[in-house]
């Protein structure tokens, strides 16, 4: 696939989040990333036992591969050097629609066991379809209820996949279940 | 027991109902993800992968075959209707299909694309069938080096002829080795990369990266585009094509069937290649070549036939030789080898049922899609109507759940969020991530294989070019060679390939 190349009138129309990036500083970006992830494999397998070449221990293959793509970082940072000054083509990066996605994304991952898959995922699915989907109010909260209710027929009954129930909710109902015990006379308060 | 004896018990897993609803499911879903534009078979693919994990082997990976297939039948009807193709396979049929829509004839253009891939789809199974047996025994017979040889051979064609950048595509490639190496050595136990966490053990979820660097990535990238699709709308009574359309078309249905069949075996982007090659083709045997993107119905029969035909071809190295040649079939692999079943020689001796029930579901698929694809297209032109926003939250709740459910971790939700952002800067910038994923699914294999033949030869790196080596690295380099001549003598080149990646 070749770079995005999105017009200023595109980015426009796609969010006023979307901001002008110069594609070949996000090459050298790229390609500094991966030297830097060749280095630091290349550390750590030489911290592996290597073997012999004629018979390679655990530590040859990763070494070889850390090698190998920091010589194509390195030829991919020439190729950028050599293509000279000047910003040359953009693509818009920062488009408000992928980043509110990326942050629900990250929200489930936090909530999941915490919350309970059902509300984790409902709150997702409704923020979702009122933010990116750009939903009245009623729809998103009747589409993400009865979506809802769909995960649960669908997996949970269907499938018979167990999702989290949460862990928060015990805890509230039940605030005295977790409490410590009132302590006994007798016995060292370390222990408690 | 003879072929015969063995498609009839792979027709007696594909009959049953379990095997007809899963067959039928994902018939469906890849004629939907075809349809939508932006969602091509990987992503679909990839998100329905978990939901295979409580299924049968045979039942798992008939239901993500018919994603695969179901995809390459929907593609089609958006590049008639909307000029928009579904995946990149379609690109070509934007050019004759959307003309004739345009002139009031999209029925017969969708039932000659439905009745070519129909064609095309069976007689890539049959030659599935007749071809991967014998090619499982010759690989019985040749060892650790050459199978090394033959997935290194893979991994360099792939980096020669995918579209883009040929560094970025090798670096790819090598980070995707890079990450397959995280978790215990498969020869000595020994943890690489895994810093004391045992959740590391078994490395990096490949579903969870599977979903984040093609689901989500993609998802990140239609989102950007916003505009409303306008299609034309077909009636049910249109769909019969006139006596010309079917002469037109029988033999160009033919020879994309021919072509389809022999390219479905180039690794990586067979089904492109294929398309184009056939288009040329057409153009170059028609008596009115003026006609062809103007709406020449046989500018639409020969590449989606092709496009259809490399379906079951493109299987042929998979599960007779355990390597996948293009990523759809790299998500298969990783199906397999987690429902304990290996691809290649082994297959047809120890699960028979799993590669002649797949066989005889797909003859069964390729017909359910022919019924799919013609009365009911107006319900998937429907689902263009259906805003992105809203498909979206419904795509990813089940993502989630699905990645969730691999090992019951949310530690799998942090890594398809973060693969999947990473996945979209990196597409963004040219990267493309088939490579990765195809290396990454072989990474293990090839090093497992590659330390095993040095120590068989006692470290000599000569056991990489002994006889049967050679054999097979020069029957494999000039088949290519032939298809590559074959395909420039018709005009197709990289630079075609790269635009059709880019559209």
């Amino acid at each position: 696939m070749l770079p995005d190349q999105s017009t200023p009138q595109e980015a426009d129309g796609q969010g006023a989040w979307a901001r002008p990036f110069p594609v070949r500083l996000g090459e050298a970006i790229v390609a500094l990333a991966l030297l830097a992830s060749a280095l630091f494999v290349v550390w750590q397998a030489a911290l592996l036992p290597f073997g012999r070449v004629g018979l390679p221990g655990p530590g040859f293959f990763p070494f070889a591969l850390g090698i190998a793509l920091g010589l194509l970082a390195l030829a991919i940072l020439y190729g950028i050097w050599r293509s000279g000054p000047g910003i040359g083509e953009v693509v818009f990066l920062g488009h408000r629609d992928v980043l509110l996605t990326l942050l629900a994304l990250a929200g489930v991952a936090l909530a999941f066991e915490r919350l309970g898959a059902y509300v984790a995922l409902g709150t997702f699915a409704a923020f979702l379809l009122l933010l990116v989907a750009r939903s009245a109010p009623w729809r998103v909260l009747l589409g993400a209820s009865l979506g809802m209710v769909a995960v649960w027929l669908f997996f949970g009954l269907m499938l018979g996949v167990r999702l989290p129930a949460g862990e928060l909710w015990p805890q509230l109902l039940e605030p005295t279940a977790e409490l410590p015990s009132e302590p006994s006379s007798d016995q060292p308060s370390g222990q408690q | 027991m003879s072929a015969f004896d063995h498609l009839m018990s792979g027709f007696a897993v594909a009959l049953t109902w379990k095997g007809l609803f899963y067959c039928f499911l994902g018939c469906f879903w890849g004629t939907i993800v075809g349809v939508l534009p932006g969602l091509g078979p990987l992503a679909g693919m990839v998100l329905l992968l978990p939901l295979t994990y409580g299924l049968d082997p045979a039942t798992g990976i008939i239901m993500l075959t018919g994603i695969f297939y179901g995809a390459m039948y929907g593609g089609s009807t958006t590049s008639i209707l909307v000029r928009i193709p579904g995946e990149a396979a379609s690109v070509v049929t934007c050019l004759d299909g959307y003309e004739m829509a345009r002139r009031g004839r999209a029925g017969p253009a969708l039932m000659i694309a439905a009745v070519g891939s129909f064609i095309g789809g069976t007689a890539s199974v049959l030659g599935l069938m007749l071809v991967a047996p014998p090619l499982a025994r010759v690989m019985l017979q040749i060892g650790p080096p050459v199978e090394v040889v033959l997935m290194l051979m893979a991994l360099c064609v792939i980096a020669f002829i995918s579209g883009g950048s040929r560094l970025k595509t090798a670096a790819m490639i090598v980070l995707g080795l890079m990450v397959g190496t995280i978790g215990l050595d498969k020869l000595t136990g020994v943890p690489r990369f895994t810093f004391g966490n045992l959740g590391l053990a078994d490395g990096l979820s490949f579903t969870a990266l599977a979903i984040g660097l093609f689901g989500i990535s993609e998802i990140l990238l239609n989102l950007e585009k916003s505009e409303a699709i306008k299609a034309i709308r077909p009636r049910l009574r249109d769909l019969i094509p006139r006596w010309n359309d079917l002469k037109e078309s029988a033999p160009a249905i033919g020879r994309g069937t021919v072509v389809g069949f022999l390219f479905g075996i180039v690794p990586g982007v067979s089904h492109v290649v294929s398309t184009f090659v056939a288009y040329a083709i057409e153009k170059r045997f028609s008596k009115h070549p003026e006609q062809f993107g103007k709406g020449a119905i046989a500018g639409v029969a020969g590449p989606e036939t092709a496009n259809n035909a490399t379906t079951g071809t493109a299987m042929i190295p998979l599960l007779g030789l355990g390597i996948p040649s293009i990523p759809a079939t790299a998500i298969l692999l990783s199906a397999l080898t987690i429902h304990g079943v290996s691809p290649g020689p082994l297959l047809f001796t120890e699960n028979p049922q799993v590669f002649w029930g797949l066989v005889a579901s797909m003859y069964v698929g390729n017909a359910v899609l022919l019924v799919l694809n013609l009365p009911f297209v107006s319900l998937f032109v429907n689902l263009l109507r259906i805003p992105y926003g809203w498909l979206v939250p419904a795509i990813l709740v089940i993502s989630v759940i699905g990645v969730y459910s691999i090992n019951f971790n949310t530690a799998d939700i942090w890594i398809m969020t973060i693969s999947g952002g990473i996945g979209y800067l990196l597409r963004k910038l040219g990267y493309e991530m088939a490579p990765l994923l195809l290396a990454l699914v072989l990474g293990d294999r090839l090093e497992e294989q590659f330390r095993t033949a040095l120590t068989m030869s006692g470290g000599s790196y000569a056991t990489f070019a002994d006889y049967s080596a050679l054999i097979v690295i020069a029957t494999v380099a000039g088949l290519l060679l032939l298809l590559q001549g074959f395909a420039w003598a018709f005009g197709y080149s990289k630079v075609i390939a790269d635009q059709a990646e880019r559209t």
